[in-house]
């Protein structure tokens, strides 16, 4: 059995940044679990609520949820739907990906963008929490940065979706699994 | 067979794609579009803001024959409290309400009138608010907001589980505040601020999360407070708090100069702003009026305790001017002077 081949050039990229960037989101839920265990610690046996963990513990959700996303989509962890694909012929089934990765990637590209003006809207407006006054664009660049590397991730499955479906007739099928040692 | 299936498959598909349009006929002399504006509120449906704010959309389609049609949406169904200011700075949201309670940021300057124990009743924040309406018209229009009323939301009281008589009752209390300036407030009376968001106030009284929780007593009865709050105390926090209608003003000059006309008339004719006020007025004292019915008991602290809080929340004003810088310094004076002071 031959080794999985090592990955090059855009595939290497979404590897290693969607790794790392799922690093900093499982980091992430460990420190939301930490700051709130010390809010209710503090807040029960103290009488010293800390006021900074409800708004930090909420920016830090932000990273959870959209810096795990391109890792989430390489390993196959997002909902697919494969109730009519899965009973279609399997050259169909690649074109038919081909189609849909790259409206996927379209929808992810308008998303990036009107967040990522929402982001500028902040930061001109310089907008801060309403509690403890942290500034929000921080949050909210975390979040077009993790639709982009989403796109990225699904870029590299529709290159490989396109060669597999103009390869040998035998191979053309939709391509799943993570891909080039992901 | 399965030509066919595929081809009636296909065949819906494009219709529902297409919104069914094609195959629905247009409608004979179709008129054109009314303008609509879209207004988003905090309020529930059955609060006297969304009340006198469908009065005012109702009069606005009216007098414009359907010219003009202003949405109300109530209850943060289109944007969540924080959010309605910058979307009616930015014009995703044509007008809205700018609640003194979300001065976080924007127009932080406005809210001098909210600070603690400023004013003392609703009588005495209106007289204030009105004599500052050319600040509050400036500040907006800084902002690109055009201000068309002023009015409010009732005073500012605390519901708590403990009886809060004295100063010293508030000593290492955890209470429910809002934002910044009632966290620095409640710390400067000695308790220990949470922040709750508003929904989740009443599980958090009757876990004991809280000690008490900073919101109007209006508030007993539609958010079921008195099922979890033994005592309404009437600290009178702000006798008042701000709500300044606005109309981004880049909408408002797209408006034709006939509709402007319609809104500031249909603004007038159903008497919104003094409608607002009497309002505020005649909910806080329906609201007094059924504590005892509710079984919470009402604490009036004594005039000298409310005193020597007005005194320890001095150190709430001096944060606020200093994130305020000059616009705040002079908001505090102009409010010093409409309220007699200086």
């Amino acid at each position: 059995m031959q080794p999985p081949p090592r990955p090059s050039g855009l595939e290497a990229l979404v590897v290693r940044t969607s790794k790392g960037a799922s690093l900093l989101a499982g980091l992430a839920t460990l420190a939301i679990t930490a700051l709130i265990t010390f809010d209710v610690l503090m807040r029960y046996f103290l009488g010293e609520p800390q006021l900074f963990v409800d708004e930090l513990a909420s920016f830090l959700q932000v990273v959870v949820i959209f810096w795990g996303l391109a890792y989430t989509f390489r390993v196959g962890g997002h909902v697919r739907v494969d109730l009519v694909t899965a009973h279609l012929p399997r050259p169909l089934r690649a074109w038919l990906r081909v189609f849909t990765l790259a409206l996927g990637i379209a929808l992810l590209l308008v998303m990036s963008w009107v967040t990522w003006l929402s982001v500028q809207e902040v930061w001109w407006q310089e907008r801060v929490s309403v509690v403890m006054l942290y500034p929000i664009w921080l949050p909210m660049l975390l979040i077009p940065t993790g639709l982009l590397l989403m796109a990225l991730a699904m870029l590299a499955v529709l290159l490989r979706q396109i060669r597999t479906a103009l390869g040998p007739g035998a191979a053309r099928d939709e391509v799943t699994g993570p891909g080039p040692a992901g | 067979m399965k030509t066919l299936a595929w081809c009636s498959l296909a065949v819906l598909l494009v219709a529902a794609l297409a919104g069914g349009a094609a195959l629905t006929p247009a409608p004979a002399g179709a008129q054109a579009k009314p303008v609509v504006w879209n207004l988003p509120h905090v309020a529930a449906p059955t609060y006297y803001h969304t009340i006198n704010l469908n009065a005012f959309a109702a009069k606005v389609k009216e007098k414009s024959g359907g010219r003009m049609e202003i949405r109300v949406h109530p209850a943060s169904s289109l944007y969540p409290g924080p959010e309605l200011i910058p979307a009616v700075v930015a014009g995703r949201a044509e007008i809205a309400p700018v609640l003194s309670a979300y001065l976080s940021d924007l127009m932080l300057e406005m809210g001098v009138l909210e600070l603690p124990f400023m004013t003392s009743n609703l009588d005495e924040h209106r007289k204030a608010a009105e004599q500052m309406r050319p600040f509050f018209t400036e500040a907006m229009a800084k902002k690109g907001l055009k201000l068309l009323t002023i009015h409010t939301w009732p005073t500012q009281q605390m519901f708590s589980n403990v009886p809060l008589r004295t100063l010293a009752d508030w000593k290492g209390r955890k209470l429910r505040v809002y934002g910044a300036e009632s966290a620095d407030l409640v710390r400067a009376l000695g308790g220990a601020p949470v922040s709750i968001p508003f929904g989740e106030v009443y599980v958090a009284l009757q876990r004991g999360t809280v000690d008490g929780a900073m919101t109007s007593a209006t508030n007993a009865e539609p958010m079921k407070f008195f099922e979890v709050s033994r005592y309404i105390n009437y600290w009178f926090l702000t006798g008042g708090s701000l709500e300044w209608l606005g109309a981004n003003q880049k909408a408002w000059d797209a408006l034709p100069k006939d509709l402007q006309q319609v809104v500031l008339d249909s603004l007038k004719e159903v008497r919104f702003e003094d409608k607002e006020w009497e309002d505020a007025k005649a909910w806080e004292e329906r609201a007094r009026n059924r504590f005892p019915d509710l079984k919470v008991t009402i604490i009036d602290p004594p005039r000298e305790e409310i005193d020597k809080a007005r005194q320890a929340s001095r150190a709430a004003y001096d944060a606020w001017l200093k994130r305020t810088g000059p616009e705040g310094k002079r908001a505090m004076d102009l409010a010093l002077k409409a309220l007699g002071r200086q």
